[in-house]
């Protein structure tokens, strides 16, 4: 059956989203034309004011549609802790698996010279200036354990102490529920070298 | 379709590709650089993406025609060099060097030993002003593998040999001339030339000009696009 020109464009323009090929596309448009109209307005327009809505928070940088997010914005944190992560999918993770009630800062990616990202397209001047002017005595190096993620931890770590701030790393170890045997040997290294007294 | 099995390798550069897949830059010991597709690596639950880290020998098949390959097959060749502080930023900065200079699937067998051993130097810790001079020798054995070696042995003009405390301006491509006050070039004393040949550079004023003499050498075929990786180093001296 041929589709008309509208329907095959909102065809092509779903297969944008992550995961989608050209039936699934194919399913969601019907879906929406079909049984859910009201829905298919409410996503249109929350689509288009989140595209144009939401920027960075000023403090973290994090995505948020107001200058400052929720979290720099909760009085209960304690804004003497900074944890730095590569993305705002990590600060979600750590949000809901962790106790942890300090601040992030977010890089929205890591150091990667050979790609020409330096340490201000990762915001670490923002991140220089907010140590000098506010009270933090912790930064938490929560990048990802990848040799970009363990470079640019170091790099904040350097800056962290010529400020005189202490930094601590996240650890690395074998995931719960898995098997010594299918671990791979880096990780397995890591994880005996910074094992733990019982 | 032909295959490749099993290849002593480093990855040296990645980038994403498509939603899961990440297109990896190699350098492989039989087959120089050589470019694949990782299809699914992004995945969550992707048994290759712990391998495939920068410093870490691999052992890896692809298949497929080139210029891009598909990865088949990757597999550990033993612990990963663990590189930290300055000596993983040098480590960017070899990566940038090759990336910029190897041609794909020519090979440099060679030129791969010295890579592996450049890394396992800079694993052993904090090796202070050794790390300079490691980056010269691989700038060096660089240089010559892409055809672009130094003539370290005789004046340019008069085919004299050098002599350590004359002192001489360093032309890339061409060589050295007899310095002179509006001469062109690199600056530099015999003694260098003549360590660099011989693999030992021990004196700081030599190494000072080794590193002019190799950036200008290198600036010559890296055109005017700056080494990031330099760049990054600089601030984080």
């Amino acid at each position: 059956m041929a589709l008309s020109p509208l329907i095959r464009r909102l065809i092509e323009d779903l297969r944008c989203l992550p995961g989608v090929g050209p039936k699934s596309a194919q399913r969601m448009a019907f879906q929406l034309l079909e049984r859910d109209r009201n829905g298919a307005r409410r996503l249109a327009d929350t689509l288009l004011q989140s595209a144009e809505k939401i920027g960075h928070c000023t403090q973290c940088r994090t995505l948020c549609e107001t200058e400052l997010c929720t979290i720099c914005c909760d009085q209960r944190r304690d804004s003497r802790l900074i944890c730095v992560v590569e993305t705002p999918a990590d600060v979600v993770a750590l949000e809901q698996s962790s106790g942890y009630r300090g601040r992030y800062f977010v890089l929205m990616g890591h150091l990667s010279p050979l790609d020409g990202i330096g340490p201000n397209d990762i915001g670490l001047d923002l991140l220089a200036e907010q140590l000098k002017s506010d009270e933090v005595n912790e930064v938490i190096l929560a990048t990802n354990p990848t040799v970009e993620g363990e470079a640019t931890a170091h790099f904040i770590h350097d800056m962290v102490q010529r400020l005189g701030i202490t930094s601590s790393r996240i650890a690395f170890g074998v995931p719960l529920g898995s098997e010594l045997e299918y671990t791979d040997s880096e990780t397995l290294s890591r994880a005996l070298q910074g094992r733990q007294p019982f | 379709m032909p295959r490749t099995s099993l290849q002593p390798a480093y990855l040296l550069h990645h980038r994403p590709y498509r939603e899961t897949s990440s297109i990896l830059e190699l350098f492989t010991a039989e087959y120089g650089r050589v470019a694949v597709v990782a299809k699914g690596v992004r995945r969550k639950k992707s048994r290759l993406q712990p391998l495939l880290q920068l410093y870490r020998p691999l052992l890896l098949s692809w298949r497929g025609r080139g210029p891009l390959y598909s990865l088949d097959q990757a597999e550990e060749n033993g612990a990963m060099h663990s590189l930290a502080g300055i000596s993983m930023m040098s480590g960017f900065y070899i990566n940038e060097l090759l990336v910029r200079l190897l041609h794909h699937e020519d090979a440099y067998p060679a030129l791969y030993a010295t890579y592996e051993l450049l890394l396992q130097q800079l694993s052993q810790g904090d090796i202070g002003a050794e790390l300079e001079w490691l980056l010269r020798q691989f700038e060096l054995r660089l240089l010559h593998d892409l055809g672009y070696g130094l003539n370290l042995e005789y004046e340019v003009e008069t085919g004299e040999p050098l002599q350590p405390e004359q002192r001489y301006h360093y032309l890339p491509e061409q060589g050295a001339f007899y310095w002179q006050e509006s001469g062109v070039g690199v600056p530099l004393h015999g003694a260098t030339l003549l360590g660099l040949a011989s693999g030992e550079l021990n004196e700081s004023r030599s190494r000072r000009e080794a590193k002019q003499l190799m950036r200008r050498m290198l600036a010559s075929l890296l055109g005017d696009k700056p080494l990031n990786s330099r760049e990054l180093i600089r601030q984080m001296m």
